[in-house]
């Protein structure tokens, strides 16, 4: 068997980001999933963090968790916040910009993307299968 | 953490600037204003070489479009490299940025599409 589940908690800030693309980059590839589709999954799952620490806590203290788990045929992977969500300004700072185009790429990269929303904070839960790669 | 670092050199009447390493919302900013500091000393084309870079997010991709905006009203023209293999092409491409920028395959000949290549 390969992985078992992938967990990571850390703060929610972009200082956090290169550490969830590291590590999350060395478990799928102990999962077995090949270097393109995993560079896909890291890049979105990144996108994700960065939304969670741009706009879950305004004070930035906040923390994030990552999940991901190896099925047959698909990587299942989550981001949770557990700030409340801000809806972006009238007059939007450029990171607020940087969202809309986030969740364009993590659209275009994973094949299922479902954002939750609730008083507990924000869940982004997203999928890729994998097609030609053989279960380990 | 130092997350990427820029490589510059002058060819041609252009500059060159390979960005190697990451790009993400931590560092986008600054190595935005390092490329911006950099273009200073060109006189036509400007470069921005990401055949290496690792990675890209949607913060350094805003961080290329600004650059758009800060260096052709100086008189420069921005032009990336990024080869069809290269580890953030497949983002680029998904976020449309070579409707903002000109993109070439290569870095000469994106120094052609910059006005500074031979």
């Amino acid at each position: 068997m390969g992985a078992g589940p992938f967990q990571l908690e850390l703060p929610a800030n972009a200082g956090s980001l290169a550490r969830v693309r590291h590590e999350l980059a060395r478990w799928l590839d102990a999962s077995g999933v090949g270097r393109r589709q995993a560079r896909d999954v890291v890049a979105a799952c990144s996108e994700a963090c960065a939304n969670a620490a741009e706009h879950a806590y305004s004070a930035g203290t906040g923390r994030m968790r990552v999940e991901a788990v190896r099925e047959r045929g698909r990587v299942v992977l989550s981001v949770r916040d557990f700030g409340a969500w801000r809806e972006p300004s009238a007059d939007p700072r450029p990171a607020e910009l940087d969202r809309g185009r986030g969740f364009m790429l993590m659209n275009g990269l994973m094949d299922a993307v479902d954002v939750a929303r609730n008083a507990g904070g924000t869940k982004v839960a997203m999928s890729r299968d994998l097609e030609g790669t053989p279960v380990p | 953490m130092d997350l990427a670092r820029l490589d510059t050199r002058a060819r041609d009447s252009c500059l060159v600037v390979r960005v190697q390493g990451e790009v993400d919302a931590s560092n986008a900013s600054a190595i935005g204003d390092e490329i911006v500091a950099e273009a200073v000393s060109c006189r036509a084309g400007l470069v921005v070489d990401l055949t290496d870079t690792e990675y890209v997010d949607s913060a350094g991709i805003r961080m290329l479009f600004s650059l758009r905006s800060r260096l052709d009203l100086g008189g420069h023209r921005v032009c990336l490299a990024v080869p069809a293999q290269s580890p953030t092409r497949k983002v680029l491409d998904l976020a449309e940025v070579r409707q903002v920028i000109p993109l070439a395959e290569t870095v000469d000949e994106a120094m052609k599409l910059s006005g500074g290549g031979r």
